[in-house]
């Protein structure tokens, strides 16, 4: 438990078994069919992607209803369903359905707009594989987190949420086993925001809250 | 053979992504992969496979190249269905498939011990499609790789294509929207440029006015060029039409240059309808290269203002990566591929028309201060997203994703 062995993850992409989507009623028909992976890699990957997160969308949904179907109000709901603060991926398919039929039921625009560029669903499988780095304090995390590739930091910060059942990323669940880590520190890296953030924000902010403890 | 290593590309690419080639590489130590395509030069697939294989090989996976043999009647035939594939009305005849199985049939008799014994078979384009039902002992997983775009195929060519193409374990296309209703999952990989080949390394500024003075063009004029074969996908003629809209008082040169591939039997026919189109222009240039010509291309890319790639239709466009890792703003055609490497207005344009690519080129020869910054962006997009370490990222993860049964993590 006072070991962390860093992991890495690569992905490969296959279209996600149902047709596209065009309109908002084919969004629908499509989201309640998809499987959950399709949700994942739409709602959860894009982070690996960003690198403004002031001006890109943090999901593929959201980026699809402002730049295809020119609906920017659409865009910045979906935007707000932060996959990371809800139970599942059940509760993240009934968010999304929630959001697209009220928009249906209130703009007769959106409802009817077909985007020409139809909206595809993927689904990703996640190869994870040892990064060959080996933690056993905080300041071999730290050193780490300075050489470590996007990948590797996605998959424990943001994947293990999804993966450990503990909604917790692995580097806090595995600095709370170490006997010298200050609750504070726990605290701080809990409370980061990082649904608004890009991976090297995370990446900046972990450093300084490391340097810091 | 290649003189270079991954370990060169560590200042390019960052040592992190080496590891993880090197790491997620490690389990398909000994595994036998053989590539198939149609020609050893020219055009993108080309070019991808030189690096690879040999890539591939050194990071301990057991790669070999094979390119299938044929008379121009089979070419002819397979170039039918490439244009079927990109949504050309193509009538296919009787004696067009009986020569085209035939032909398959005849490399299968030589390559047939080697595919099946293999671990993974990837098979490149429609033209060698067919191997797959000429091997019936196969041992090992066989890819489909479609290059093409694939979007709104002619039906009867994809109907045929498809009765190959479904007894594949899986294909690869380069876009979702290249994705046919296929038997088996269909993965999604992008193609990528190598930036240390000939078409792609730094050159010295000597050099690449050399290369102006041998090709007899003007070094003092702002230079637009689109590389690619002579066809009519690539739209050469809307090329220069938009050359034309820009008016004669534009101090611009136009240069359209393009090398023949031993697959493609139309390309001598178009560069003549575009050299016509052409001649009575003394400020565009029209240039046929050897399919070996990449260190010229480069620097013919290097010194132009504006790369264009004004494409009807289009798998990918390694020329698109190209220009923009030269950072050089790019203007392309609003279709397939294309879409995948140019954001419009960050590091280039998508145009649907002449009038459109007309009126971006001229924007940018105005404001040679926002070609700069769009110019560098695409450098570094194409850093993020186009580089060949992602490719063979993508190639590793596929080759162990195969065995992953429908689950979304595996887990070494």
């Amino acid at each position: 438990l006072t070991t962390l062995d860093l992991k890495d993850c690569a992905f490969t992409l296959q279209m996600g078994g149902v047709g596209p989507a065009h309109t908002l009623a084919e969004l629908d028909e499509r989201l309640q069919e998809c499987s959950p992976d399709c949700l994942y890699h739409h709602f959860c990957h894009p982070v690996l992607h960003r690198r403004s997160a002031d001006t890109d969308f943090p999901n593929d949904l959201a980026a699809w209803a402002y730049r295809e179907l020119y609906d920017p109000v659409l865009a910045e709901r979906l935007s707000m369903i932060n996959p990371y603060a809800l139970e599942n991926l059940d509760e993240l398919r009934s968010r999304t359905l929630a959001v697209i039929r009220s928009r249906i039921d209130e703009s007769v625009r959106s409802a009817r707009e077909s985007a020409i560029h139809a909206f595809r669903f993927i689904r990703a499988v996640t190869v994870v594989f040892p990064a060959g780095v080996q933690l056993h304090s905080a300041a071999d995390l730290m050193r780490a987190l300075g050489e470590i590739g996007d990948h590797s930091l996605y998959y424990h910060f943001f994947e293990a949420r999804m993966a450990n059942g503990q909604r917790r990323d692995d580097f806090s669940a595995w600095l709370g086993h170490l006997p010298d880590t200050g609750e504070a520190l726990l605290q701080s890296i809990g409370d980061l925001d990082f649904y608004y953030m890009t991976l090297d924000e995370v990446r900046q902010k972990l450093l300084l809250l490391l340097g810091g403890r | 053979v290649l003189e270079r290593t991954l370990s060169h590309y560590e200042p390019v690419v960052g040592p992190s992504i080496l590891s993880q080639l090197r790491q997620l590489a490690e389990p398909l130590r000994g595994a036998r992969v053989v590539h198939v395509n149609s020609t050893r030069e020219g055009g993108g697939v080309a070019e991808i496979l030189h690096w690879l294989v040999p890539f591939l090989g050194e990071l301990g996976l057991q790669c070999s190249w094979e390119v299938i043999e044929g008379n121009p009647d089979f070419f002819n035939a397979t170039k039918a269905f490439h244009n079927g594939l990109q949504g050309e009305p193509t009538p296919l005849s009787p004696e067009m498939i009986d020569t085209y199985e035939q032909t398959v049939a005849e490399n299968a008799e030589r390559l047939r011990p080697l595919l099946e014994s293999a671990d993974y078979v990837v098979i490149h384009d429609p033209q060698p499609a067919a191997l797959i039902g000429m091997c019936p002992d196969r041992q090992g997983k066989w890819i489909w790789r479609c290059h093409i775009d694939a979007s709104a195929p002619d039906a009867a060519v994809w109907r045929y294509l498809r009765s190959h193409v479904e007894g594949y374990d899986a294909s690869i296309f380069s876009m979702p929207e290249f994705a046919q209703r296929l038997p088996h999952p269909q993965f999604l990989i992008a193609p990528s440029i190598d930036p240390l080949s000939e078409k792609n390394r730094e050159l010295e500024p000597y050099e690449i006015l050399q290369t102006l003075v041998d090709l007899e063009l003007p070094s003092d004029l702002p230079l637009l060029t689109q590389v690619s074969r002579f066809d009519r996908f690539k739209d050469p003629l809307g090329v220069i039409e938009a050359f034309r809209l820009l008016g004669p008082s534009r101090r611009a040169g136009l240069v359209l240059v393009g090398g023949g591939a031993s697959d493609d039997p139309e390309g001598a026919q178009v560069f003549e309808e575009v050299r016509h189109a052409a001649e009575t222009n003394p400020c565009i240039w029209t240039i046929m290269l050897p399919p070996d010509a990449h260190r010229t291309i480069n620097a013919l890319q290097r010194s132009s203002a504006v790369v264009i790639q004004k494409s009807l239709r289009e798998g990918f466009a390694l020329t698109v990566s190209e220009g923009l890792w030269k950072s050089r703003p790019v203007i392309g055609g609003n279709v397939g591929g294309i879409r995948l490497q140019l954001r419009n207005g960050f590091n280039g344009y998508l145009v649907d028309s002449p009038e459109g690519a007309a009126l971006r080129l001229g924007y940018l020869l105005s404001h040679p201060e926002r070609a700069d910054r769009m110019g560098r962006r695409g450098r570094e997009y194409v850093r993020e997203h186009f580089l060949l370490s992602r490719h063979l990222r993508d190639y590793l993860t596929l080759f162990r994703s195969l065995q992953s049964e429908g689950r979304r993590v595996l887990v070494a």
